[in-house]
């Protein structure tokens, strides 16, 4: 139903987005299939601590003497997780909250933009670390702090695409039919808001993926032994001067993988740009 | 389906009473000073009897297009009164008024704009009928192709999206639309301007063929007298929100009461070159006042040849000067037939 789907002629364009589009299929691979790639078990002690990389173990060993490379392999998995469910959250209740608003404006519009301003007011990080504290550290609470934290960007988003599409004559039409509200939101409005929302939502993987490592790195996301990136930074940095690859290993990896949804998140949003601000008003 | 529902011929099918509509403004500063709201129409009343159509014309802001919609409750009018079919429309709960939008339907002006673009033209067609739960699946299937033929589409045309099709098909497909339900009352809005002229002839013939054949009571609204001409019963002209002339069709074009009909006559070009050259067209200068500084008195006044200082002091109201012809103004030109004689007195 989309003529020429933008994205991909985008991605004709730029070999940084392809470069960067194979490097994220490789990330997820690994997430995917981790736990089978990886040569040992992530959380048993196999040998001396603080082993150099050899042939035995790729990577070297961690601080107690577990394979690095199984550990990096098993986080990926979980920074995953953490990043996709949280980044849900976020889009759904931010989706539907600033739907709400832009959509019933008035009352609804001014006690949930409000309220949206409040949990803007904090940083990223600090408003996670509140949650954290109130529910208790853990994965899923985690996900859930960090998923709480990106609701008012997303309902900020979705209520200026809204009250744009609000004013276009298709929605106008839908009315003069008689079309109930949940219709005109349903079929009218949400599928024209998604590909913005869907750009945002890969920028906000990114920020998912940092503010996970930040929590973990804290001790309040994924606990130990289950390995995490975060954590691995933790650990590793006590070790700095003498093993730096124990920290530096995990921190490249969290770099490259934010460093490359963010590539993706600009090469979509660029893709879909002219479409949705240009003078010409084609179905996109 | 589409049964007349009024029996009583002499009663109309809609009745508009002083009906405005003010949008609020933005306050730009705490103290607040100017306009709270912009008036787009002011006072509009006027009546169409069932099968009338009846062309609204003015100058792009001149409250045409919010006119129509006020009258569908989209939105709802500031102040005054609509029924239909002797339905008070304000009277009418959310649920009542999306019930009676199914006799009711509109045609807009951008054909590609004003449907769903993620929706096949089948989809678009059948989505009203869907909204008001009229027959089954299989009902609806072929109530589509039925209005795809009514219109000039091909059947097998409904699996296509909007984009595919030019702006004349796809304002067939408005049609279309708005025809699914069996409605009685349309609103046209500009249903031609987007269009090319070659193809503005060809959807006006189709509305004219189509207003007879389903009887339809069709609000025509139109920035150009040349194109309502055909399709008219009757035609009102507007400025600033305002009625200024309302009149038989036929009277109109013959005889122009109102000084700004009589110069937007003179705008239409002439089918004979002979009679092109030989009249003087009168050109009009400026632009319309912007509806938030109305001029006092006439709206007109700043614009008109005639203008007199009576017409800064008080608004002319819409009155009769003929059986045919209501104006609005202190010096309305002489009708057409008659010698140039007296001017008729002011009220």
């Amino acid at each position: 139903m989309m003529t020429a789907n933008p994205f991909f002629s985008e991605l004709r364009r730029s070999w940084i987005t392809q470069a960067a589009l194979v490097i994220a299929v490789l990330y997820t691979l690994v997430a995917l299939f981790g736990p089978w790639i990886a040569p040992y078990d992530p959380t048993r002690i196999l040998s001396m601590p603080r082993q150099d990389p050899s042939a035995q173990f790729w990577l070297g060993t961690d601080e107690i003497g577990r394979d690095v490379l199984s550990r990096l392999l098993y986080g990926t998995r979980i920074a995953y997780v953490v990043a996709i469910v949280a980044t849900g959250i976020g889009l759904v209740f931010g989706a539907l909250l600033g739907l709400i608003a832009a959509f019933f404006s008035g009352y609804a519009d001014s006690i949930i933009m409000r309220l949206m301003d409040i949990l803007l007011a904090f940083p990223g990080l600090l408003l996670a670390l509140a949650i954290i504290t109130i529910l208790g550290p853990g994965l899923g609470n985690a996900m859930i702090a960090i998923g709480v934290g990106s609701i008012p960007e997303f309902a900020r988003l979705m209520r200026g695409e809204v009250l744009g599409l609000m004013n276009r004559d298709h929605v106008l039409a839908a009315r003069s039919m008689g079309a109930g509200n949940l219709r005109i939101m349903g079929k009218h409005l949400v599928p024209f808001a998604l590909a913005t929302m869907l750009v945002y939502s890969t920028a906000q993987l990114a920020r998912a993926v940092l503010t996970e490592a930040g929590l973990s790195y804290l001790g309040l996301g994924v606990q130990p032994p289950t390995p995490s990136w975060g954590g691995m930074i933790a650990t590793g940095q006590q070790h700095l001067t003498t093993t730096p690859l124990l920290a530096l290993i995990p921190g490249a990896a969290i770099m490259g993988l934010i460093f490359v949804l963010n590539i993706l998140g600009d090469s979509l949003r660029d893709a879909l740009d002219p479409h949705q601000r240009g003078l010409s008003r084609k179905p996109s | 389906m589409t049964g007349s529902h009024t029996d009583d011929a002499s009663r109309p099918l809609l009745e508009v009473e002083d009906l405005s509509v003010e949008f609020p403004l933005p306050r730009t500063s705490l103290r607040n000073r100017g306009p709270r709201a912009l008036r787009a129409v002011s006072d509009v009343s006027f009546t169409m009897r069932q099968g009338e159509t009846l062309s609204i014309v003015g100058e792009s802001g001149s409250g045409k297009s919010t006119t129509g919609r006020a009258i569908l409750r989209l939105p709802p009018p500031t102040s005054g009164s609509v029924r239909f079919d002797g339905i008070e429309m304000s009277s009418l709960a959310p649920r009542q008024v999306r019930d009676l939008r199914r006799r009711m339907q509109m045609i807009f002006q951008d054909p590609l704009a004003s449907v769903n673009g993620r929706m096949s033209v089948g989809d678009i067609i059948e989505e009203p009928l869907i909204i008001h739960g009229l027959g089954r699946a299989a009902e609806r299937r072929a109530r589509i192709v039925e209005l795809m033929e009514l219109v000039g589409l091909k059947p097998g045309w409904q699996g296509r999206y909007p984009h595919e099709f030019s702006g004349g098909q796809l304002q067939r497909v408005g049609i279309a639309r708005a025809l699914a339900v069996g409605p009685d009352f349309i609103v046209a809005d500009e249903p031609v301007s987007a269009l090319d002229v070659s193809v503005q002839a060809q959807v006006i013939n189709l509305l004219a063929r189509l207003k007879q054949e389903l009887k339809l009571t069709l609000l025509f609204i139109a920035h150009d007298l040349s194109v309502v001409r055909q399709l008219s019963d009757r035609v009102a002209v507007v400025y600033l929100g305002r009625i200024i002339e309302i009149a038989e069709c036929d009277t109109l074009y013959a005889s122009p009461r109102h000084p700004y009909t009589k110069a937007l006559l003179s705008a239409v070009p002439l089918p004979d070159p002979k009679a092109e050259a030989a009249r003087t067209p009168i050109l009009l200068e400026g632009e319309m006042p912007s509806p938030l500084s109305p001029p006092s008195g006439c709206p007109f006044r700043t614009r008109c040849w005639k203008a007199q200082p009576l017409c800064a002091a008080e608004r002319p109201p819409l009155a009769p000067v003929s059986p045919q012809t209501e104006v609005a103004c202190h010096f309305p030109e002489p009708a057409a037939d008659t010698v140039p004689a007296g001017q008729l007195q002011p009220q």
